[in-house]
This record gives C-alpha cells, sequence and structure tokens, in this order.
C-alpha cells in the first residue's frame, strides 16, 4: 500500500493558510526559475526581479508573455493587447481555480500597470518589429 | 523558512519594489525591453531585437548543456528565433509567407487556427545538440474558442550550412501535439503531452 505522510498531502494540494499570499517573481539569484532568458514572462530584464509572475497563487506568467509578444508584433493594436492581457488572466486564474474577486483583483492590478507603463514599452517593441 | 514567515516577508519585499518602482521618475527604463546579453555556462546569449521574444522562450538553464552544445545554440539563436517568428505568422497574410517547404509542418494549419488566432511561443527547449546538427521542441499557445489557453508542440531539428543555421526536418514523424498543463506544488504551470498525460 502507498504511504502517504501529512508533508507530502501538503505538497500535493498546495494549499495552506498563507497560500494567498503566494506572490512570487518567478526569478532568484539573477535568473529565472523557469530556465528562460530575464524578461521572459511579466517584466522585462530590468524589472523581471520585481513584478509578480505569480500573484496570489496563481501563475500569470502566460498571459504577460502573450501580452509582450503582442506589443512586438507589427501594427498590432495596443488597447487589443491590453484587453487581452486582462482577459487572458481571468480565464487562466479561473482555470487555474481562483475565485471571482481573486482574479478581478489580479486582472485590475496587471491592467492598470499596462495603463501606466504601456506606452513606451509598446512604441518601443513596435519600433523594433516593424522594419 | 517557516512558510508562516516566507510569504509575508515576500510580500512586503515585492510591495517595496513595486513602491520603488512606481515612485521613481525613471520608471518607464524598467518597463521598455531593449534587451540584454545573456551568459548561461560561460557563454553569451544576445537576447536582443529582433526576435526579442523568442529570445527570451529559449530555455537554456537546467538542460543539461556543455559549454560546446550552449556555444552551438548561441550561434543559431538568431536563426532559430527568425524560424519560430515565422512559424507563429501573426498578422502576416498567408501569401506573404514564404513558401513552406513540403517537410515543414504548419502549427496554424493542423489546429485550424485563422489568422485573428494570435499564436505565441512558451518555451524552446529539449535541446540535444551534435556536431552539424542542433534537435529541439518548441510549446506554442494560443487562447481557444472558449477563453482559456491551449498548448502546443512540436519537434525540429537545424543542420548548419554555410555559417547558417537551416530547418532539415522534424526530429519525430508527428508533433507532440497538445499539451496538459497543471500547477506544480509551487504554484508554477507545468505542461506534458496529452497522450503522456494519458499514459502516466
Amino acid at each position: 500500500m502507498q504511504e502517504c505522510n501529512i508533508e507530502d498531502t501538503h505538497q500535493v494540494q498546495g494549499g495552506g493558510f498563507w497560500d494567498f499570499l503566494k506572490f512570487d517573481s518567478g526569478t532568484s539569484h539573477g535568473a529565472r526559475q523557469d530556465g528562460n532568458a530575464l524578461g521572459a514572462g511579466c517584466g522585462t530584464a530590468k524589472s523581471d526581479a520585481f513584478v509578480p509572475d505569480m500573484l496570489f497563487g496563481i501563475d500569470v506568467s502566460q498571459a504577460c508573455f502573450q501580452h509582450d509578444q503582442s506589443y512586438s508584433t507589427c501594427g498590432f493594436s495596443r488597447a487589443t493587447a491590453d484587453t487581452n492581457l486582462s482577459n487572458n488572466i481571468l480565464k487562466d486564474c479561473n482555470a487555474q481555480g481562483g475565485n471571482a474577486l481573486t482574479c478581478n483583483v489580479i486582472a485590475g492590478v496587471y491592467s492598470v500597470s499596462v495603463s501606466l507603463f504601456g506606452a513606451s514599452a509598446f512604441k518601443q517593441a513596435q519600433a523594433q518589429s516593424c522594419y | 523558512m517557516n512558510r508562516k514567515h516566507k510569504y509575508p516577508r515576500r510580500f512586503w519585499t515585492l510591495a517595496l519594489g513595486f513602491g520603488l518602482l512606481f515612485s521613481s521618475g525613471c520608471s518607464t527604463e524598467f518597463f521598455v525591453d531593449k534587451g540584454h546579453v545573456d551568459w548561461v555556462g560561460g557563454i553569451s546569449f544576445d537576447i536582443k531585437p529582433p526576435y526579442l521574444n523568442e529570445k527570451k522562450a529559449f530555455k537554456l538553464r537546467g538542460e543539461n548543456l556543455s559549454p560546446w552544445q550552449l556555444q552551438q545554440i548561441s550561434e543559431a539563436m538568431p536563426f532559430i528565433a527568425a524560424f519560430t517568428n515565422t512559424q507563429l505568422g501573426n498578422g502576416i497574410a498567408p501569401s506573404l509567407l514564404p513558401a513552406s517547404e513540403a517537410k515543414l509542418r504548419s502549427t496554424r494549419e493542423i489546429q485550424n487556427l485563422n489568422l485573428d488566432t494570435f499564436l505565441a511561443v512558451k518555451t524552446i527547449q529539449n535541446w540535444q545538440v551534435t556536431a552539424h546538427q542542433i534537435q529541439f521542441t518548441i510549446d506554442y499557445f494560443y487562447t481557444g474558442r472558449d477563453g482559456y489557453f491551449v498548448y502546443y508542440r512540436d519537434n525540429y531539428i537545424f543542420k548548419s550550412n554555410n555559417r547558417k543555421w537551416v530547418f532539415e526536418k522534424h526530429a519525430k514523424t508527428e508533433p507532440e501535439g497538445i499539451l496538459v498543463c497543471d500547477k506544480s506544488p509551487q504554484g508554477w504551470r507545468v505542461c506534458v503531452p496529452l497522450n503522456r498525460a494519458k499514459a502516466d
């Protein structure tokens, strides 16, 4: 019979009282934990260590990566890219078991962030991709 | 460390980081990516435009690669990144795409994706490097009709030809196909091919 101790059970469930405070930039000692280059996921190479890829225990890195790639596609609308980011976070958060409040808060935080700081990033990405 | 103390500490560290970024007059500098040079195992990788995001998707750490193998990938990176960008085919009319070789599979065609569907690259990994050949897989993803992400993997072999690296053939007769992604105990998404997930 398979043995299962308390610690294993905890790991499988991944739950815990403080998990709602689970924030992680996905970086450690100046490198990304997933093995990709800095700037993959949420944030740029310079801000990767500060911008969370995981918020409230929800992995939002794919939504960020798609958003970055949208910005880097020549002619892609910034408004569409930002709307897609919000929608993707909501759906992806839901798929990971996040509740409505958590998912809306996360989507809101990232939407405000790209509204405030996205203009110059979009301009730069378009300049690099349209040639 | 006790989890009770770990997460609040991370929270305040990130809150402080956010605060510094938002209050800084130079904050745009942090959010505009002009590229950088990445060093892996003593080998440099130019994570710079063009195809900046495709280059960021290269998973080079934790792949058990020797310095020589990393050097080969470093030289092939611009070619593989350009190839990946063409495979994504975002915003490019089919008539403007280069005539695809008969042996090259199109992810868009296989997955029946129209031009409105944004196809992104997640990870380029599973490297196998020999003298004149580099084998790897590309994980793509897109937003499905139900609004959820769909992940898809295919395999490729590149060969060197006059200091250029070009697509030679697929490593397998079939793509790995749709991936099943689950959360790891640490909370990160881990993807495996659907066929393997069923076997497990």
